[in-house]
């Protein structure tokens, strides 16, 4: 049996945008990139490709080692600062350039006569990364790749990208067993579904996109006002309505914010939601299902899982691992332990067969092997 | 957002203009006349061929700002790639532009039709249609097709050569390598490793705890052809540099026509959207009189406040009103009422002196040297608004030599009422003396007798409509209305009145209204009607 590769998983979820996420440097997350594009390009598919800040760097910093680059297959459009194209560009079809001009000067967009070794270079913020992604559509791309990391995961939210792939390995941690648990903490983060009630789901996204932290509280059952923002049922299930305040962040005000509370089932963060604001939250001792909602999995900075329930406004799609059994520097294995391993401990922390693959050596995992009862 | 904010060019180059513009100044009338015909005459072209006006709205808006790349022509120093693409993408521009232009019935100020860029496009777009790319084509510089022919064909012979090599090295590792991949083999497979430290075709590159790093060694023949390719790589940068260096010296002819084509388009950005203003508000080209006269307003809204009105469910009345004394006062209810008013005309004649169409269905008058005004809200930190307001009317009166339209809101109204209708009916009657055979002043107030003390115009805003049936004892006792129904209840607009004509006492009324307790109510009544018409002085008992 032929398993699907990466690209038969990009193809066949039918995203127009990838975000290609590393959990760490030297994850191997170019050699993905590159492996995707060309594998896309095989197939006849027109590719963009945009990084969220600096990537793609010919030697890496620290270390000195020679890093691979990203080759863009040619045909493919990219986007990357005009400083780190050289004056002439020659291999590139040049189609726009940006008005605003960042450290390395402005965006260029354009296609590549050839295969080349470039350099991306591209924009961190969410909404800047989203309209490029929107440009490289506008020309003709048909499947952007937007390169990330966990450190300017931006790429990664649903308002930018589709779906993601996020990439691992030695580099990651010293140890398989690390690897394995810290890879499926990022997917149990990323795991975390949108509110059961679609009204509540609603009222959130809205709240979110109003810019302002948001309680809702339910409204009780008799004489339920028409407000605005409240949802109305002629059946017993509980209803909502919006309470805007103040604030546009929860980041060093966790406190006050909370302190506005009251009886509210849930709290709507349009922003980052953080370990602090969590705990705070968890302090407070609030009805028994008070409940959090973020933007996306990407705004909530926590390194552990979070003590109360957290629900997303918008999930995100994994699509696979990558994983890059082999370190910079010390340790590695042999890629079918590290799939395996990390294949499982996913599946374990979250009951999610996510693909796991490894790019170079061909070795994967779908997770069919999993019964329904693990030791 | 301010009116201002709303005149939003489409592009960065309309930015630029609107950076520069300036108001037109006394002695400047025919000017501002000759500005204000051209939006005028094309607020209604727009109205007739709003197709035309979005077709160029749409060229507009993805304009480059070439000025970096022209002041580099004019500094004679050579063009990058992208640079020589915004200048590309000027021409194209600039030749829909004038398309559009010709093929329209619209007369179009000459400033704005930016000349003829097409030898521009042909040089840098050779064989284009569609949307303009840029990029430095084998066809300025045979030499260069030649080397880019050789240089692919000797990479192609680099890979052949490498496949080969990683053909080899595919029996041992069971699958083929990339051809710049790093190979890692386990140490504790040390036959592999053994056999791989053999294989000719494998480099050892590092050692790990783990494992033994290796890469495809190249062959002396692969050796070859990568100094071969380094060595036309590097002459093909060079050739590239050669080819942007002519370029941008052919451009540098251009630079003129480039630089005036970027303005224009500009200058048309700018003007298209005070005319979009003019549209949106239906406004009528205004009358500037040469000699000083009076200023007639009618029909004028401010689009802040209208919008606010309409959006709390209220209609908006627009003011009108002639003002041909040199001090005026305006009274009317605590609503905010009265500031509106002087906004408003404030705006207008501001509005029209900036070269728009003001937001209204008539407006005449003679251009100022400055507008001041100074709402209720007090500005400087530190300072009790009484103080700042001193301090603003100190401000004020350094400019008293000039014309000018001066709105005064409510001065003295921190401060002791006694004292302070006395402070501001002094400031008027200085600056009628001073300046009224130049300046206008439009000053509101709560007190009473300002008017009839200075003996001049009182306009008041006509308020709180009282035979509305709305207003009853019953809705006092109910909890009242909200404020949004007093706000839907305002006339806004301005009636003249006599002199003597009592300040509205409205404040009871308000907050009978609003449903404060009937008692409180009562209570104030009674300390109002005390002792036949008391003022409710702080110092002497009613």
């Amino acid at each position: 049996m032929k398993y699907p590769d990466l690209s038969d998983l990009v193809l066949g979820s039918g995203a127009g945008s990838v975000a290609i996420v590393g959990t760490a440097k030297n994850v191997g997350k170019t050699v993905t990139m590159n492996y995707l594009s060309a594998a896309l390009a095989g197939r006849g598919l027109v590719v963009g490709l945009v990084s969220s800040g600096r990537d793609g760097e010919v030697t890496d910093a620290f270390t000195g080692e020679p890093k691979p680059s990203i080759v863009p297959p040619e045909g493919a459009w990219i986007a990357t600062a005009e400083g780190v194209l050289g004056e002439s560009a020659g291999f590139l079809e040049i189609a726009d350039v940006s008005e605003k001009a960042g450290v390395l000067g402005r965006l260029v967009i354009g296609r590549m006569r050839e295969s080349e070794p470039v350099e991306l270079v591209g924009p961190q913020s969410a909404k800047e990364l989203a309209r490029v992604v929107e440009r490289l559509h506008d020309f003709g791309a048909q499947v952007v790749l937007v390169d990330g990391a966990l450190d300017r995961v931006a790429a990664a939210s649903p308002g930018v990208t589709d779906a993601v792939v996020l990439s691992t390995g030695a580099s990651a941690h010293s140890d398989l067993a690390l690897v394995a648990k810290s890879t499926a903490f990022v997917v149990e983060l990323w795991s975390l579904k949108t509110p059961g009630d679609p009204d509540v789901l609603a009222l959130a996204r809205r709240a979110i996109e109003s810019g302002r932290v948001s309680f809702l509280d339910e409204i009780p059952l008799a004489g339920s006002s028409r407000h605005d923002g409240s949802s109305l049922a002629p059946d017993n299930t509980p209803r909502y309505r919006v309470r805007q305040t103040a604030f546009d962040t929860v980041l060093g005000c966790e406190e006050k914010v909370l302190s506005q509370a009251g009886e509210a089932a849930y709290v709507v963060v349009p922003g980052a939601v953080s370990e602090k604001f969590l705990a705070e939250a968890e302090g407070m001792e609030f009805r028994d299902s008070f409940a959090v909602v973020a933007k996306d999995p990407t705004a909530l900075f926590v390194r552990s899982e979070p003590p109360l329930p957290v629900y997303v406004a918008h999930e995100i799609r994994l699509l696979a691992i990558t994983v890059n059994p082999v370190s910079a520097g010390g340790y590695s294995c042999e890629p079918r332990e590290m799939v395996d391993a990390v294949s499982l401990e996913v599946y374990r922390s979250t009951g999610k067969r996510i693909p796991v693959l490894d790019v170079v050596s061909g070795e994967s995992n779908f997770g069919e092997v999993y019964g329904v009862a693990v030791g | 957002m301010t009116i201002w904010e709303r005149v939003s060019p489409k592009s960065s180059l309309g930015r630029r203009v609107k950076s520069r513009v300036e108001p037109k100044l006394p002695g400047q009338e025919e000017e501002l006349r000759a500005e204000l015909r051209e939006v005028s005459s094309l607020s209604e072209a727009w109205k007739t061929y709003p197709d035309v006006f979005s077709k160029l709205d749409n060229v507009l808006v993805t304009l480059k700002d070439p000025f970096h790349a022209i002041i580099l022509l004019k500094e004679e120093r050579a063009l990058t790639a992208p640079e020589i693409f915004v200048l590309a993408h000027l021409a194209f521009s600039v030749g829909r532009v004038r398309s559009v232009m010709a093929e329209s019935k619209v007369k179009w100020p000459p400033r704005t039709v930016p000349p003829s860029l097409d030898p521009v496009e042909q040089r840098l777009l050779p064989g284009f249609a569609g949307q303009p790319v840029f990029y430095i084509a084998d066809s300025y510089s045979p030499e260069l097709s030649r080397v880019r022919t050789e240089r692919k064909a000797k990479e192609k012979l680099w890979r052949d050569e490498m496949t080969k090599e990683a053909g080899e090295v595919e029996r041992l590792l069971g699958r083929r390598p990339g051809i710049r991949e790093e190979i890692a083999i386990r140490k504790t497979n040390i036959q592999a490793v053994e056999q791989a430290r053999l294989m000719p075709e494998l480099g050892e590159v590092r050692e790990t705890l783990t494992h033994v790093h290796f890469r495809l060694k190249a062959t002396r023949e692969a050796l070859r052809l990568e100094r071969e390719i380094s060595r036309l790589r590097q002459k093909e940068t060079h050739l590239e540099g050669e080819v942007l260096a002519f370029l941008s010296a052919d451009l540098r002819a251009w630079k003129d026509e480039l630089e005036k084509a970027a303005w224009a388009l500009g200058e048309l950005d700018y003007l298209l959207r005070k005319a979009e203003l003019a549209v949106r508000w239906d406004a009528r080209e205004p009358v500037i009189n040469n000699e000083t006269g009076p200023l007639v307003l009618e029909g004028a809204f401010h689009p802040g406040v209208r919008e606010e009105v309409e959006g709390r469910g209220g209609k908006y009345q627009p003011l009108s009103l002639t003002i041909d004394s040199p001090v005026s006062v305006v009274t009317g209810p605590n609503m905010g009422g009265k500031t509106a008013s002087l906004a408003t005309v404030g705006l207008c004649v501001s509005l029209a002196q900036w070269g728009f169409l003001p937001p209204c269905s008539g407006l005449e008058f003679s251009l100022y040297d400055y507008v001041y005004f100074q709402p209720e809200t007090p500005g400087k930190p530190g300072l009790s608004s009484f103080a700042s307001e001193v301090v603003a009317l100190k401000e004020l009166l350094t400019r008293i030599e000039d014309r000018g339209l001066i709105l005064l809101d409510e001065v003295g109204r921190g401060t002791n009422p006694s004292q302070g209708l006395a402070l501001y009916a002094a400031v008027l009657d200085y600056l009628r003396k001073r300046a009224g055979d130049r300046s206008t002043v439009l000053a509101s107030t709560h007190y009473h007798g300002l008017a009839s003390h200075l003996d001049v115009p009182h306009w008041q805003v006509a308020g709180l409509s009282p035979g509305d049936g709305d207003l009853e004892e019953s809705d006092a006792a109910n909890g009242g209305k909200d404020i949004d129904w007093l706000y839907r209840h305002m006339d806004y607009r301005l009636v003249k009145v006599g002199p003597d004509t009592p300040v509205p006492q409205d404040a009871l009324m308000v907050a009978k209204v609003l449903g404060l307790h009937g008692e409180i109510i009562r209570r104030a009544e009674e300390f109002v009607a005390g002792a036949g018409r008391c003022e409710f002085r702080r110092d002497e008992p009613c």
